[in-house]
C-alpha cells in the first residue's frame, strides 16, 4: 500500500505543476533598460526560433514605475512568457546609469529565474539597438557578449563586468568600470569604459586605465605596449605586496616583438636596452594609472580593499591615496618573430 | 555495517540556515568559530552520559527536527525549483516520503544510510574538486577581523546546529560511531563553508539565502556542462530527508492513528511555516535559542 502511495505521489504530485511548453518559451537574450520621466522602459530582445525567420531576434517593450513592473508589462504582448535563463547582456541607457543604477541590484539578485553572470553595458543611443537586425540564429546579446569577452581578453583596452562582479564591488565599496556599447552601420561598437563609484557614473576613463584595470583583475590574456617599438605582453603575472605604508606591485611576463622602428640591427646589447626600456614603459603605465586615480579621487584599481584585507584595523576610506606605490617590472623579450634583426638594420648593414 | 545516521543529522541544519548565519556574524574568521564549535561538540560527545533521554524529550525533539528539516527542504524546493507549486502539495509529498523512509526496518535502514552516505561522499568530493579552479584565495582575507564575542557566538551556533540533532536523534550508547559521524559530518560542513567563501566571497555568502546552492551553480565541467548543480543538490536533500525520517523514528509511533495524526499535524504546521516569510526569518535568527533549550532538555538526566 505504501509503495503504491509513494509511486502515485511521485507520478501525480511533483514537478510539472508550473510547466511551460518549450515552444511557448520566449528566450530573452538581452534587456535594454531606459529611464525616462520617472518611468522604466525595458526592451526585451527575444530569440526568433521559427524556421523561416529572417532575423535572429525581435524586441518587446514594457513600461512601469518599477523595473520589475516594466518587465511584467512585457507580458501584455499576446502569448508572451519571457525566459531569462539564457540572458547574455543588459544594456543601460546613460539616464538609467546616472539615476537608477542601484535599482537593478535587488530585483536581479532576488529573482531566481534571472542568471547573475550576464554582462552590463552602457549606451547613449537606445534607438540604435531597437532597429538592430541580427542574422538568423544570432542575437544582439550573443554578438555583444562574445565581442566584449574577446576584446577584454585579447586587447584589454576596454573593460566591462558581469552583473555578479558589479554587485560584489558595490557591496565591498569598490569602484568598477562598465563598457559602452553602440550600434554603427549594423555593427556592434565597444569603445569607452565608464567609471562607477558607489554605483554612480563618474566619468569616461582613458583606454590605458581600462587596460590596467583588466590586468589588475586578471581578465586579460595579452596586451600591446606601443611606443617607438611595439610589443605584445603575454604569460604575465601581477602580484600585489601590501605593506603597512606602501603597496608593491610586481609584474613579470614575456614580450613578443611586433614592430621595431630603429634603424640598427638587433644585437644582444640592443635587446638588453629594449628590455630595459620596455620595463620602464610598463612601470610608467602603472604609475600613471595610480596618479590618474588619485587625481580623480577614485580607487579604480581597488587598492583600498586589498589593504583592508591585510590591515582591516588600519584602513580608512582614503588610505589608498596616502600609501606609497612601488612598481617592479621584470619582462623579458622571448620572441622576435620571423625576422632576426630590424628591417631598418638589415637595410643599413647592406 | 555502522549506522551513518549521525553523519546526516549533524549536517542538516546548516543548509540554508547555519552557514549563512555564522558567516554573517563572524565574517572571514568563520573558520575559527567552526573549529571551536567542532571541538566543543567532540568534548560534549566524549563526556555525555548514556540513557538520559526521557520519552517526552524524544517525541518533542523528533517532532521538532522533522518539522525544521522538512520546512528547510520544502522552502528550498519552493524557492529554487517549484515556485508555482502550492506549498501544501510539496509538504505533503515530503512528509509522505519521510514517513515511508522512517518505517524501514533497522537493517534496511542501516543499509540505506550506508548507500546514501557513499553517494553523498562521492558527490561532495566531486563538487569540491570541480570548484577548485574557481577559488580566489584572497576572498578568505582578512583572516582575523572579528570581536571575540562574535567568534564565540559563531562557535556556539556551529556547536548547537551540529550537536543538538545528533544527540537528540541518535543512540548515544555507541559513542565511537557517534563521534566518527560527528567529525566527518562537521568537517564536510567546514570544507563546504571554506569553499563557499573562497569561491563566492563573504558578501555573496551573506547575501544569499542558499549560498551553498550559489556555490554549486558555479560548477562547470569542461566549460560546456554548466547545469550540473542539480545533481549535487542531492547532498542537501539526503541530509534533510534522513533527518526528517530520523525525527519520525525518534517519536517511535506505534498505532496508525498516531501516524496519521502526526503526519497531518506536520503537513499543516510546515505549510503554515513556509507560507509566512516572517516565521521562516524568525527560524533563521532564533533557531539557536530553540536548539539550546532542546539540548539542555536532552542532557538533563532522566531520573532527576
Amino acid at each position: 500500500m505504501k509503495k503504491i502511495l509513494l509511486f502515485l505521489a511521485v507520478l501525480l504530485l511533483t514537478g510539472c505543476y508550473d510547466y511551460v511548453e518549450l515552444d511557448e518559451l520566449k528566450i530573452v537574450s538581452s534587456i535594454i533598460i531606459d529611464y525616462q520621466e520617472d518611468e522604466y522602459i525595458v526592451n526585451l530582445e527575444v530569440l526568433n526560433t521559427s524556421k523561416n525567420a529572417k532575423q535572429g531576434s525581435y524586441f518587446v517593450e514594457g513600461k512601469g514605475k518599477t523595473l520589475m513592473g516594466a518587465l511584467d508589462d512585457t507580458k501584455k504582448s499576446a502569448d508572451f512568457e519571457p525566459y531569462y535563463s539564457h540572458m547574455n547582456i543588459v544594456i543601460l541607457s546613460e539616464d538609467m546609469a546616472n539615476e537608477k543604477f542601484e535599482s537593478i541590484y535587488d530585483c536581479f539578485l532576488r529573482n531566481i529565474e534571472i542568471r547573475k553572470d550576464f554582462y552590463l553595458f552602457i549606451t547613449d543611443d537606445i534607438e540604435g539597438f531597437l532597429t538592430f537586425e541580427s542574422e538568423p540564429g544570432k542575437s544582439l546579446g550573443d554578438i555583444a557578449k562574445e565581442t566584449a569577452i574577446k576584446l577584454i581578453k585579447n586587447n584589454g583596452k576596454y573593460r566591462t563586468c558581469q552583473f555578479r562582479e558589479a554587485a560584489n564591488n558595490y557591496l565591498r565599496d569598490k569602484d568598477f568600470l562598465l563598457g559602452s556599447i553602440n550600434v554603427h552601420d549594423e555593427n556592434i561598437l565597444l569603445k569607452n569604459s565608464y567609471l562607477f563609484s558607489d554605483s554612480k557614473l563618474v566619468s569616461n576613463v582613458p583606454e590605458e586605465i581600462a587596460l590596467m584595470a583588466n590586468i589588475k583583475n586578471q581578465k586579460n590574456n595579452y596586451f600591446q605596449v606601443d611606443g617607438n617599438d611595439t610589443y605584445e605582453i603575454h604569460e604575465y603575472k601581477l602580484e600585489s605586496g601590501i605593506e603597512k605604508d606602501k603597496i608593491v606591485l610586481n609584474f613579470s611576463g614575456k614580450a613578443r616583438v611586433l614592430d621595431v622602428q630603429t634603424g640598427s640591427a638587433i644585437t644582444t646589447e640592443d635587446l638588453k636596452t629594449m628590455e630595459k626600456a620596455l620595463c620602464e614603459k610598463i612601470e610608467k603605465m602603472f604609475l600613471e594609472s595610480i596618479d590618474y586615480s588619485k587625481k580623480i579621487g577614485t580607487d579604480i584599481l581597488g587598492f583600498n580593499y586589498e589593504y583592508y584585507q591585510r590591515y582591516p584595523k588600519l584602513v580608512k576610506d582614503d588610505t589608498w591615496k596616502n600609501l606609497k606605490y612601488e612598481v617592479n617590472v621584470d619582462v623579458s623579450i622571448s620572441e622576435k618573430g620571423m625576422i632576426m634583426d630590424s628591417v631598418g638594420g638589415i637595410k643599413n648593414e647592406k | 555495517m555502522k549506522n551513518k545516521q549521525g553523519f546526516f543529522n549533524s549536517r542538516s541544519l546548516f543548509w540554508g540556515l547555519g552557514i549563512g548565519l555564522i558567516v554573517d556574524k563572524v565574517g572571514t574568521s568563520f573558520w575559527i568559530s567552526m573549529i571551536l564549535g567542532l571541538l566543543m561538540g567532540v568534548i560534549t560527545l566524549v563526556f555525555i552520559r548514556s540513557k538520559n533521554k526521557s520519552k517526552i524529550v524524544e517525541v518533542l525533539s523528533g517532532f521538532f527536527f522533522t518539522t525544521i528539516s522538512l520546512a528547510i527542504l520544502t522552502f528550498m524546493s519552493s524557492t529554487l525549483y517549484l515556485n508555482e507549486t502550492p506549498d501544501l502539495i510539496l509538504v505533503a509529498v515530503a512528509v509522505l516520503g519521510c514517513a515511508i523512509i522512517s518505517s524501514i526496518r533497522s537493517n534496511s535502514w542501516k543499509s540505506l544510510l550506508g548507500i546514501l552516505f557513499s553517494v553523498s561522499i562521492f558527490l561532495f568530493l566531486t563538487s569540491q574538486g570541480l570548484l577548485l579552479k574557481e577559488i580566489v584565495p584572497n576572498n578568505i582575507l582578512p583572516l582575523f577581523n572579528t570581536k571575540l564575542s562574535s567568534l564565540l557566538y559563531g562557535a556556539l551556533v556551529f556547536y548547537l546546529y551540529s550537536v543538538t540533532p545528533l544527540i537528540a536523534l541518535n543512540d548515544i550508547e555507541d559513542k565511537k560511531t557517534l563521534i566518527i559521524n560527528y567529525i566527518s559530518g562537521t568537517l564536510s560542513i567546514i570544507l563546504i563553508s571554506l569553499l563557499s567563501i573562497l569561491v563566492l566571497g563573504v558578501n555573496e555568502v551573506v547575501m544569499y539565502r542558499y549560498p551553498e546552492y550559489g556555490l554549486l551553480k558555479r560548477i562547470k565541467v569542461f566549460e560546456f556542462f554548466s547545469n550540473v548543480d542539480n545533481v549535487f543538490v542531492m547532498i542537501f536533500i539526503f541530509d534533510l530527508l534522513i533527518t526528517g525520517a530520523s525525527g519520525l523514528k525518534n517519536m517511535n509511533l506505534k498505532s496508525k492513528l498516531s501516524w496519521v495524526t502526526v503526519s497531518i499535524l506536520l503537513v499543516f504546521l510546515i505549510t503554515y511555516l513556509i507560507e509566512h516569510a516572517i516565521l521562516m526569518t524568525a527560524v533563521y535568527y532564533y533557531l539557536p535559542l530553540f536548539l539550546l533549550a532542546l539540548l539542555i532538555l536532552t542532557l538533563i538526566p532522566k531520573n532527576r
